[in-house]
Formats: structure tokens, C-alpha cells, sequence
């Protein structure tokens, strides 16, 4: 087999010198620290039968002595690695070996590949602190996670994380992909909880329709806010704002939301209503104080109206007929009690027991209100001592002032009859 | 005199989770006044983000599939992954409880689990129950509800800094800052609240706290990373040790074998492994296309072998394996779990060499259609399907820290044991993460949830019958 020949074969066999070499790199007590990269085997197997297929028959090492002439068709990706030189070499020996076992059978082919291998050897050593192969860390891909992020993006970031308000990144499925801490705080579910639960399981049925309709009539770039019931984790609700916009990503939307707890918004906008209704229920009190009082003016005119039709008009027809002056005298006090009474409005009290006393027993008593002695009162009434005695006694029955202290003149003084 | 109490309750509880809040429900039914401090924005701890898998011993689901299992069988496979340095009477509590715990969640919380068992690795049998919502949060979610009708106050944003004791050596109180913002220790006010009957502390386990573990286990660099949440440090252990707690090795500390090298944290492919890939799939060497072990071992000898000489490992499992993971949809979509139609596809994508992995995945078919036994020792129960139906699916796997098996000492009453004395502080509770000793050397899956729980409720039980100090 001429060399161009075992070239081919060694870019054919790549796959099974690939699985032999991962065997062997394990075997050798070098893994762990070789790459078990796939790209980057390729790229040496690559090397090698490069300088293979562009060596001639008479090959010899110095056509690699200096780094000037050696083609390493990998040389732009041999870059920063922290890999060893000693690593490095381990792989790639192994890999030589590998594919000699697999397809080199031929002594005179097997001492050319041999002879390349060692000058790229001499040359990589020599040039080592130049150039390194690159790609070559412990893990093959990096560990997924962002790289590292400039400067607008850290800030950016920081902005997310300490917003006062809650921000959830939502996607088509309604999964929550990413969170800041104030949305946990207001749901109070650990950032881990939150990312892969259904958005609509934070709040109850309506607010789960209002998303969805959200998600469904948005257009990138627009933006929607509804109040809705938000779920903390104990299961109690809370009234929120939702502020929803939409952006496209790669063909797939995204949905921003903002979420704000408005519990203490509407503790106060409840505090404010109640004020408000407080004023108005007092505007209504006054109004009504305000009509009452019309009502008693109207009452009090009408009072005393009938009082000067019942009482006054009366005490003067009396008088007018009287002959006597000492009737006129009672008649005259008892007109004057009247008339002050008048004035005196609302301030007096009624009794009960008033409503029981006869005709004859009122006038009585206007005339004790009066200031009338009995004597005067039988005058007055043309009626004899002891009746006007039976009377009073009556009277005092009547308004239960019986076996009590109470003089009936001082009981009467501030009544009205 | 001015007293230095700015607070006073009948019981004070540290820390949200499952531990903390099954003490207050406990205390509550008992005590007027009962209140839980957390130094966190958000309750729940690690509990709230847990994977909700409840190991339990003679449990009706079991009984129902005619699975045989007794306190006794569990208790020996946590003697045994747990290397015999288990504290033997606390982990009988654990074992024999398990079931009775269970049935509390269901029937006092109204908890939803899922109608099937899983088999998971170090158990002799499939014994655990998994919740509704694969998560810990549908048991915390519950657990908060009942507080709330109970009206027992959680007060976040709350840190527990210190532990106050009576001249005599009783627990009095705690010096807490309130309006912490985590994890600055200068943030927040600083506030004495009183406990009139006693203290529970239940502030879990320290998996995050990078400068503590590395302390106890030089192994545990920075780098590697953790599933628990921020909030999983030591300062509520560091304060119960300064207050004559007894420490119990704190340096066995636990890696979680089946995390995914593609995303952060515990994420959605740890359950992925412990449902699907490791009971129906194999594990293999990368670099040799090999399995290495038997897969349903426990974690520790899982984690031993893929740590040891830099191994990289992936899990393998059919489409008929896969659909076992509730969370294989949402592992799909963030890329965790990758899907093949062919094991040629799967190696390739993978780096695997293809003949020997084809040979190992025949043998191990043939294991199982042949009825013969695995060298690794796996268990092939008579369910098991061959690994033949495509789609494949594969998942990158890493070791990341899990678990704090150490803690502080607690007795059968869930009473801390003071350091010189040997005796229990007077009106001093612990439960959960931050005790030591129930699981030994490794925690078997689905095991923290039981032990949490029942001691839980113990020290909550405990601490609401002491006579209140005037
Ligand atoms: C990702 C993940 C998945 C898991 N899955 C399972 C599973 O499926 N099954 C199982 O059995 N186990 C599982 N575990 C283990 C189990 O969830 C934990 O061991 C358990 O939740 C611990 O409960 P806890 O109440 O002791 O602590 P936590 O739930 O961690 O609660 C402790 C609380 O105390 C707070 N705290 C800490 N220090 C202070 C302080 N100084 N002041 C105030 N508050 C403080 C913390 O912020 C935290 O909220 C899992 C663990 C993780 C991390």
C-alpha cells in the first residue's frame, strides 16, 4: 500500500481509529487529562494525513525542523488551552498507534506515518510556547451557562435582579423561563419553582383567562396590563397588576411580564374610599338635620298657632267677660305664662303623665304654672277650696308624684301643657 | 428594668421547611402563640424545592402491589448505605414512623402523591412515594396553608444570630435580625424575642455554605457546585454549637450522583436519573462505552465510582425506560436530555465508543431476557424491559453536593444534647437537615422527607407539653 493510498484509508477509518484511540487514551491513565474531544482528534488525525499526503517518498524529518515550512492545517483554531505539552503528545501518540493497529499493515508505509509523526513531534515541542492546539479543555463542551458577560449585560443583569418590581420571562408553553428574586418574594416560591411552572397556576381562573388572551391578541412590540389575583404560596390571594408585552426570538415568542403586589396599594385606596364615603355619609346627615329643622320650624309655627287659638284666645274671651278684677288678675298671669311658654320652644319636656290629666285638671295646672295659689285657682274657676283640693290631689296621682317630696309648681315649671 | 425582650411567644421555630413548619402545626394545636422565623425572603428552604419523594415502609401502595416491606427491612438498607454509623435509635424512629408519617401528610394536610411506588437505588424494595407535582412544594405549599389557618405568623427576612440561655442553662430566647437581606450578617435590626415554653431549631443543612463544608470535607472545593438553595448555610447550626450543642459528624456530607452536567443546581434531570436512568437505563464510562457499577446502588458508592480517575458518565435509557420521568418533557426542552433514534446517533453525539457500547448495552439486554445476574449486582426485577425500543435517550451526568448527614445531636425526644453534660438543654428542640446521625455515612433517596417530618413533629410536640416560664 503506497502512502497517497494509506492516506485515504486513514481518512475512511476515522470513525473506528476514533473509538480505538478513546479506549486506549482510557487505558493509557492519561484520560482526565486528554480531551476526549471529538473535533479535536479529527483536527490531528487531520494533521497527520495532511502531511502525509503532501510528503514525498523521500521524506525526512527536517522538512519539519522549522516551525517556518510546518502546514498545520489546524494552526488557526491552536489557540489558548490549558492543556499540557505532555497531554497533548500522550493523545497524540496514542492516535498514531491507533492507526497503525487499524489499517497500517505494510512495514514501509507504517516507517513513513512514524517518521512524520516524530518530526511534527520535534516541531510542536519546539514551538510549544507559540502555538497550543486549541479546544482542548478537561470537558469537551464547555459547562452550558452564559460566557462571560461584558460589562451593559453585567449591568444589565443587575438591573433584573434588583427592580423593585417582579419580572417573569414566559414562553409559548406558559412555562416560566427566568425570574427575578421580587417575583419570588411576591409568590413566595423559590426562583427553582418558579422556573418550569405554568404562569397560570399564579393566579385563579380569570386571571389565568386574561394571560391567554393576552398571549393570544399581543403583537411584538405592544404592551397590555390588567388587574388580576395573584396566588402567594400559602394559598392566599392578592390583588396584582400584570403588565404584559410580547417579544420574538428565533421564530419563538416571548413574553415579559411585570408584576406588581398591589395589597397595600388597595389598603390605601381602600382607606380612601372609606374617607370618601365617611364625607358623604355626613353631607347626607347634615341634609337631613338640615330638613328637620325646617320641619320643626313648621311645627313650632303650628304650635303656636293652636296654642293661641286653644290657650290665648280663650284666657282673653274670658277676660273680656269677667267682671272681676281678681279673676282678670288670674286670667291675666295665666295669658303671660302662656305667651312666655311660646317663647320658650322646644326646651320643655313632656311628661307622660300629662296626657292622662282631664280638662279641668290641665287648667288647673297651667294656673299652678302660672304661679297661681289655690285660692287664686278658686277664683279663677269659680269652684269651691276643696275641689280645687281633690283636683291637686288627683293631679299628683296622675303625674305619680304621690308621697314624694315634690312641690307640684316646681314639678310643672318646665312643661309644656 | 427595662426588659431586653422586645418579643414573647410559647414556642419560637427556626427555619421554614419541612422540619420547621410540621413542629409548628404540632406546637400550634396545643399553644396560642407559636411563631416561625426565616432568614430568607421566600419560605421553604431546601424542602420547598426538594423532588417530593417520601420513602415509606408497609405504605398502602405497597400493600396494594404486594410489595413486602417492614420498619425492620429499612432500617437495615439505612444501616447499611449508611455504613452502620447511623444513630441506630433515632433511625428506627425514622423507619418505623415512615408510613404513619405519610398517612399525617395525606389525611392532616391533604397532600396529592402520585399512584405508584418508585424503586429507588440503595432501597431492597420500591418504597417511595412521590408527590403529585414531583416537588417538595406539594407538601410545603399544604403545610403553609395549615399555618395560615391556624394563624401561626411565618416572619421572613428574619436571621437567627444568636441563642440566649438562662444563667441555669436553659434556652430562653433567640437574638434574631429582623429585615435581614441575605446573606449580609450586618443587615436587619437587631431584636430579642423570648420563648415561654421553649426553642425548635430546624434550619436544615449547609451544602451551600462553601467555606463551612470545605472546612469539614477538604474535598469539597468551591467549584463544585451544589443542588440546595442559596440559604443552605451553617450560621443556625454555628449557633446552636456556640450555645453547647453536640456536633455529629459534620463531614459526612453527600454528592448527588444523578445531576445534570447541563444545567444548575438539582434542575429537572436529577429526577430524570432516580426515576428513568438509573432503574431502567444503564450508566456508562464515556471514554470506554462501558457500565462500571450497578446503578440502583446507593449514592455514595455511585458517587465514589464516577469520581474516581476522572470518569465522565452518561445515562442511557429507552423510550420505554424514559417515560418513567414525570419530568422528561421539560428535560427535553432545556436540553438536558437529549434524544436519539439510534444508539449509533447517541454515541457519536456523546463521544462514546460505539462497539463496546453496543456489546455492553447486548450483554446487559441479555441479563435481563435471560433472567441471569448482573456482575455489578444490579437488580433485575421481573418488570425490567431490555434496552431495545428507540427513541434513545441520554443524559451528561456530574456529582454535585447534596446532603449534610451531620448535625446536631438530638435524642428520641428530639432534644439537643449539651456537649459536656451529655444531657438535653432544657427547652431546646431539633429537627430535620440540621441533626446528625439518623442517616450515617450516606443518606438513602427519599429518606429526608420521613426523618424531617417525624422529628419534626416530635419537637414540635415535645416543646408545646413543657410548662410555660413565667
Ligand atoms: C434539590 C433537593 C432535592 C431533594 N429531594 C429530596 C427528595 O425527593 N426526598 C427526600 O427525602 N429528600 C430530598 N432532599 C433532601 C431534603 O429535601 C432536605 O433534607 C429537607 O428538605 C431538609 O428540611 P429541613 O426542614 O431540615 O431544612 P430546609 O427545608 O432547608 O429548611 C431550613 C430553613 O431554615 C432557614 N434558615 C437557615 N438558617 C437560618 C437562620 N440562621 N435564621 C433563620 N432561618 C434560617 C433556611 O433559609 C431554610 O428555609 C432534597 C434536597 C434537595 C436540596
Amino acid at each position: 500500500m503506497g502512502i497517497h493510498e494509506a492516506t485515504r484509508e486513514i481518512r475512511k477509518s476515522e470513525n473506528r481509529i476514533f473509538q480505538e484511540w478513546l479506549c486506549d487514551v482510557h487505558d493509557s491513565g492519561y484520560h482526565g487529562r486528554v480531551s476526549v474531544d471529538r473535533k479535536y482528534f479529527s483536527m490531528m488525525l487531520d494533521t497527520v494525513a495532511a502531511a502525509m499526503e503532501t510528503a514525498d517518498e523521500n521524506l525526512t524529518r527536517s522538512r519539519f525542523d522549522s516551525s517556518a515550512e510546518w502546514d498545520f492545517p489546524g494552526l488557526h483554531i491552536i489557540k489558548e488551552s490549558g492543556i499540557t505539552l505532555e497531554a497533548f503528545l500522550a493523545g497524540f501518540k496514542v492516535m498514531i498507534r491507533c492507526i497503525e493497529r487499524v489499517i497500517l499493515h505494510s512495514d514501509a508505509t507504517r516507517l513513513r506515518m512514524r517518521n512524520i509523526a516524530d518530526a511534527m513531534e520535534l516541531a510542536v515541542v519546539a514551538e510549544w510556547e507559540n502555538f497550543r492546539p486549541a479546544g482542548l479543555s478537561l470537558h469537551p463542551e464547555p459547562i452550558q451557562g452564559p460566557e462571560s458577560p461584558t460589562t451593559p449585560e453585567k449591568i444589565l443583569s443587575a438591573i433584573f435582579f434588583s427592580v423593585g418590581e417582579g419580572i417573569l420571562l414566559v414562553d409559548q408553553d406558559f412555562e416560566i423561563l427566568k425570574t427575578n428574586p421580587r417575583a419570588c418574594e411576591i409568590y413566595g416560591l423559590l426562583e427553582q419553582n418558579l422556573i418550569g411552572t405554568d404562569i397560570r397556576t399564579l393566579t385563579d381562573e380569570s386571571g389565568a383567562g386574561t394571560l391567554t388572551l393576552f398571549f393570544e391578541k399581543l403583537i411584538e412590540g405592544q404592551r397590555l396590563s390588567a388587574e388580576i389575583t395573584g396566588l402567594y404560596v400559602d394559598g392566599k390571594s392578592f390583588p396584582s397588576t400584570v403588565t404584559v408585552s410580547r417579544s420574538d426570538l428565533d421564530g419563538k415568542r416571548y413574553w415579559p411580564i411585570i408584576v406588581q403586589d398591589d395589597t397595600e396599594q388597595k389598603i390605601l385606596e381602600k382607606q380612601l374610599r372609606q374617607e370618601k364615603q365617611q364625607t358623604e355619609e355626613m353631607n347626607l346627615t347634615l341634609k337631613t338635620v338640615l330638613k328637620s329643622i325646617e320641619q320643626d320650624k313648621k311645627d313650632f309655627e303650628n304650635r303656636v298657632a293652636t296654642k293661641i287659638r286653644t290657650s290665648v284666645l280663650p284666657g282673653i274671651h274670658k277676660i273680656s267677660k269677667s267682671s272681676h278684677d281678681n279673676v282678670s288678675r288670674s286670667y291675666l298671669s295665666l295669658l303671660e305664662q302662656q305667651l312666655l311658654s311660646l317663647t320658650k320652644g322646644f326646651e320643655n319636656e313632656l311628661h307622660g303623665g300629662l296626657l292622662k290629666l282631664t280638662r279641668t285638671e290641665i287648667e288647673i295646672c297651667r294656673l299652678i304654672q302660672a304661679g297661681c295659689s289655690t285660692k287664686d285657682i278658686c277664683n279663677a274657676m269659680r269652684i269651691s277650696y276643696e275641689t280645687v283640693q281633690t283636683h291637686r290631689k288627683n293631679i299628683r296621682k296622675k303625674l305619680d308624684l304621690t308621697g314624694r317630696k315634690l312641690n307640684l309648681h316646681t314639678f310643672l315649671m318646665n312643661r309644656s301643657l | 428594668m427595662k426588659s431586653i425582650w422586645a418579643e414573647e411567644y410559647d414556642i419560637v421555630i427556626i427555619g421554614s421547611g419541612f422540619a420547621g413548619l410540621s413542629a409548628a402545626i404540632e406546637a400550634g394545636k396545643v399553644c396560642p402563640s407559636v411563631i416561625v422565623l426565616e432568614k430568607m425572603p421566600v419560605p421553604g428552604g431546601n424542602s420547598s424545592i426538594s423532588g417530593g419523594l417520601f420513602a415509606a415502609a408497609g405504605s398502602p401502595l405497597q400493600a396494594r402491589e404486594r410489595i413486602m416491606d417492614s420498619p425492620e427491612l429499612m432500617l437495615s438498607d439505612m444501616l447499611a448505605a449508611g455504613l452502620e454509623l447511623n444513630n441506630k435509635e433515632l433511625a428506627r424512629i425514622v423507619a418505623e414512623k415512615s408510613t404513619e408519617t405519610l398517612l399525617w401528610t395525606i389525611k392532616e394536610l391533604g397532600v396529592k402523591y402520585k399512584p405508584r411506588l418508585s424503586h429507588l437505588g440503595g432501597h431492597s424494595v420500591a418504597r417511595t412515594y412521590n408527590t403529585a407535582n414531583t416537588s417538595g412544594s406539594g407538601i410545603i405549599k399544604p403545610m403553609l396553608a395549615k399555618c395560615r389557618d391556624m394563624g401561626i405568623p411565618i416572619r421572613l427576612r428574619t436571621y437567627l444570630s444568636q441563642f440566649i440561655l438562662t444563667k441555669g442553662g436553659e434556652m430562653e430566647g433567640v437574638a434574631v435580625r429582623e429585615n435581614y437581606i441575605f446573606p449580609n450578617r450586618e443587615s436587619g435590626v437587631l431584636k430579642r424575642i423570648r420563648a415561654r415554653r421553649a426553642v425548635i431549631l430546624a434550619t436544615g443543612g449547609f451544602s451551600e455554605d462553601k467555606e463551612f463544608r470545605v472546612i469539614q470535607d477538604p474535598k469539597l472545593t468551591e467549584d463544585i457546585e451544589s443542588t440546595n438553595h442559596q440559604g443552605a448555610t451553617a450560621e443556625g447550626l454555628i449557633a446552636a454549637l456556640k450555645a453547647g450543642a453536640t456536633p455529629v459528624q459534620l463531614s459526612l456530607i453527600q454528592l448527588g450522583p444523578w445531576a445534570s452536567r447541563d444545567e444548575e443546581g438539582f434542575g429537572v434531570g436529577s429526577m430524570f436519573s432516580m426515576l428513568a436512568g438509573f432503574p431502567y437505563g444503564i450508566l456508562i464510562d464515556v471514554r470506554t462505552g462501558r457500565r462500571f457499577i450497578n446503578e440502583q446502588a446507593d449514592r455514595k458508592l455511585l458517587v465514589d465510582a464516577m469520581l474516581s480517575s476522572g470518569r465522565e458518565s452518561i445515562a442511557i435509557v429507552d423510550q420505554k425506560g424514559g417515560q418513567h420521568a414525570s419530568t422528561l418533557d421539560q428535560c427535553l426542552k432545556r436540553g438536558v436530555v437529549k434524544k436519539f433514534e439510534s444508539i449509533e446517533e447517541l454515541a457519536a453525539a456523546n463521544n462514546v465508543p460505539l462497539a463496546p457500547l453496543k456489546e455492553t448495552i447486548d450483554v446487559y439486554n441479555s441479563l435481563i431476557e435471560k433472567g441471569r445476574e448482573d456482575m455489578f449486582g444490579k437488580p433485575l426485577p421481573m418488570d425490567l424491559l431490555p434496552i431495545s425500543h428507540p427513541p434513545y435517550y441520554s443524559i451528561r451526568l456530574i456529582s454535585k453536593v447534596h446532603h449534610c448527614m451531620g448535625g446536631v445531636q438530638i435524642n428520641a425526644e428530639a432534644q439537643v444534647v449539651h456537649i459536656e453534660t451529655h444531657q438535653p438543654i432544657s427547652r431546646f428542640y431539633a429537627a430535620g437537615e440540621v441533626t446528625g446521625g439518623v442517616h450515617g455515612a450516606s443518606r438513602l433517596g427519599s429518606n429526608a422527607i420521613p426523618e424531617c417530618i417525624t422529628f419534626g413533629r416530635i419537637a414540635g410536640k415535645n416543646a408545646a407539653a413543657q410548662k410555660p416560664r413565667t
